[in-house]
């Protein structure tokens, strides 16, 4: 298991009486148990506001817990240490909704890229061989090293983003919405690209979405966050064919419905 | 030349109602730069019956927002209409004067933006700014407006509009927001409503909610709507009619049903084939190669030919021309999708 979640709570103080000792709180993340194995990827859906990116940013470790704990690759928290803390740095990336706002306007692409090795002390050279690596993984060309983020599309930024996360050998991927800012035809190509990564490199996936038709062409298997709890989870396919909760059944149904279907062989009926 | 949709029966255009309320023909925008003037908008022919949704779908920077822009003639500094008309009821819009457009603008048409947070101006409660749109166009009473700023709200299904009016716009949420822009879009009854992207930013459920309600005004006030979309997905949830861009010109247009099950333009195709959420689980998406060219690097033939997964020895050379089929349908492509 490479993320456990025991009873993990985050809640936010809304409003403080005159000393600023809180009085109201929002639960955003509402005891929730989850895990995930090595390898498989993971589909977080749910609304706006449902509290998925705030989960998202808890087993990062990028927010502290309110309640329970959480492991993630062996390292508990609340409790680990200085040590621990710089190995799941490297262990765990995450990759952004926005391609614009994401990347550093100022950096050329072989540094964003490679920011994220520093700890390594990499010579030049090296360095360099490893961006183009990285931009051959995501399917870029080399000459993109020298070039600013401004020059390159939403579909091509979202790539760029992908091999920084990639760049320290991660072996957990958070993607945050990584293809919801996107047009409909490049979701595909982003869409593709993750799952062949994921399978290539044998990483553990999380990805988060408000978009069940995009977390299935991803996701082994899927969780329906609803007001802070995990209200379902189950094989993709299972969830999919027969969703249980009547949130998962609303989030199903308001899905635009797109019955265009390639013609099957003659002679059979069209279903 | 290009005949896409004349010498068509009439009945065809739409639901309910008379023929087109909107007709735009051989519209063509071109776009200053230092290297020269680039075609944007390529010699486009629409047309929008009474009481119909026209869904018009493609991909980011084929031309769609620059179509509605000069439709509204909003566009950018520049940007020039270069030839063409566009009549709404007979009122050639390209030529009128810029007094009469800012009374048609509003009054007659209203646009829908993408983004709701950033088209809001965050300085000023929303029932000020939906009250502001009634004053510009009708002088009546701060006591009217302010009533018929609530009947909009709720035509839109803002529950509670008075206590509404004194949020700002950063308290809603997003479905909200764009809620309230339509509010403020419809307060003036127009008769035709242009929304560009209204939806990308929204939750599916939201979504599904605006599509429904966008329906419901349709049947309602019997109002037009084109659609611009990225999408097919949701075109093909409320466009009656569908018109797919590409470079900078029409390459299919048709009714959805029919262009949804056999798509004759092989762009139309592909952007229909990735779409996500058909297929099996965890099945790679089919995509197309390569990207939109630009506006001043179009292939000489046919301007998809390059992405095209089947062209023909014409495609490079020969810019095919729209054909009209017998269905009211038509499209460019040498070598269409039997």
């Amino acid at each position: 298991m490479l993320v456990e979640l025991r009873g993990l709570g985050k809640r936010f103080p809304v409003a403080r009486d005159i000393l600023r000792r809180p009085t109201r709180w929002l639960l955003a993340v509402d005891d929730v148990n989850l895990d995930v194995h090595r390898g498989e990827t993971l589909g977080l859906i749910g609304e706006s506001g449902c509290g998925k990116s705030t989960l998202a940013r808890l087993i990062l470790a990028l927010v502290p817990s309110t309640s329970g704990s959480a492991v993630v690759d062996g390292i508990r928290f609340p409790g680990a240490s200085r040590e621990e803390m710089r190995r799941f740095r490297r262990r765990v990336q995450i990759i952004f909704q926005d391609p614009f706002g994401s990347l550093d306007p100022r950096m050329k692409v072989e540094e964003i890229i490679t920011e994220g090795l520093s700890h390594e002390r990499l010579r030049r050279a090296e360095r360099r061989e490893r961006a183009k690596r990285l931009l051959e993984l995501v399917e870029l060309p080399v000459t993109a090293l020298g070039r600013y983020p401004h020059e390159f599309s939403g579909g091509q930024r979202q790539r760029i983003s992908i091999a920084r996360a990639l760049a320290p050998r991660p072996i957990l991927i958070v993607a945050d919405e990584p293809v919801s800012a996107l047009d409909v035809s490049v979701q595909g190509t982003i869409l593709n690209l993750l799952v062949t990564l994921q399978r290539e490199l044998s990483l553990t996936c999380i990805f988060i979405s408000h978009d069940i038709s995009v977390v299935r062409h991803v996701a082994d298997r899927i969780a329906v966050m609803h007001l802070g709890q995990i209200v379902e989870i189950g094989d993709s396919a299972e969830i999919l064919r027969r969703p249980l909760h009547p949130y998962t059944q609303a989030l199903l149904s308001s899905v635009p419905r797109f019955n265009y279907a390639p013609l099957p062989p003659r002679g059979e009926a069209r279903t | 030349m290009v005949t896409p949709t004349t010498g068509r029966d009439l009945a065809t255009v739409g639901g309910p109602g008379r023929g087109p309320l909107l007709e735009i023909s051989h519209l063509s925008v071109r776009l200053r730069m230092r290297s020269g003037p680039i075609t944007v908008v390529d010699d486009v022919s629409l047309e929008i019956g009474s009481g119909e949704i026209l869904g018009l779908v493609g991909e980011s920077g084929c031309g769609k927002s620059m179509t509605a822009l000069a439709i509204m003639r909003l566009l950018p500094e520049a940007a020039e209409i270069a030839g063409g008309s566009v009549l709404l009821d007979g009122e050639d819009l390209v030529r009128t004067k810029p007094e009469r457009m800012r009374q048609i603008r509003g009054a007659e048409v209203a646009m829908v933006f993408q983004e709701p947070m950033t088209s809001l101006d965050p300085a000023f409660t929303v029932g000020h700014q939906v009250v502001e749109a009634v004053r510009a166009h009708e002088k009546v009473s701060r006591a009217v407006s302010l009533r018929r700023a609530e009947e909009s709200f709720e035509r839109v299904g803002i529950p509670k509009p008075r206590e509404r009016f004194d949020a700002y716009p950063h308290q809603l949420s997003g479905g909200l927001c764009q809620r309230v822009m339509l509010a403020m879009a419809l307060v003036t009854s127009p008769r035709l409503l242009i929304a560009d992207e209204p939806t990308t930013a929204l939750d599916v459920t939201i979504q599904a909610q605006i599509l429904e309600l966008i329906k419901q005004l349709r049947t309602e006030l019997n109002l037009s709507v084109l659609w611009i979309s990225h999408d097919f997905g949701v075109v093909s949830e409320i466009a009656d009619r569908v018109a797919v861009m590409y470079a900078g010109e029409i390459v299919e247009i048709g009714e959805t049903s029919h262009m949804l099950g056999a798509p004759r333009h092989r762009y139309t195709r592909a952007l229909i084939d990735s779409i996500p959420g058909r297929g099996e689980p965890r099945s790679l998406l089919r995509t197309i190669p390569g990207q939109v060219p630009d506006p001043g690097a179009r292939p000489a033939g046919c301007r998809f030919s390059p992405r095209c997964d089947a062209p023909v020895s014409e495609c490079e050379l020969i810019h095919p021309e729209l054909r009209a089929e017998r269905d009211a349908s038509s499209f460019r492509c040498h070598n269409p999708v039997a």
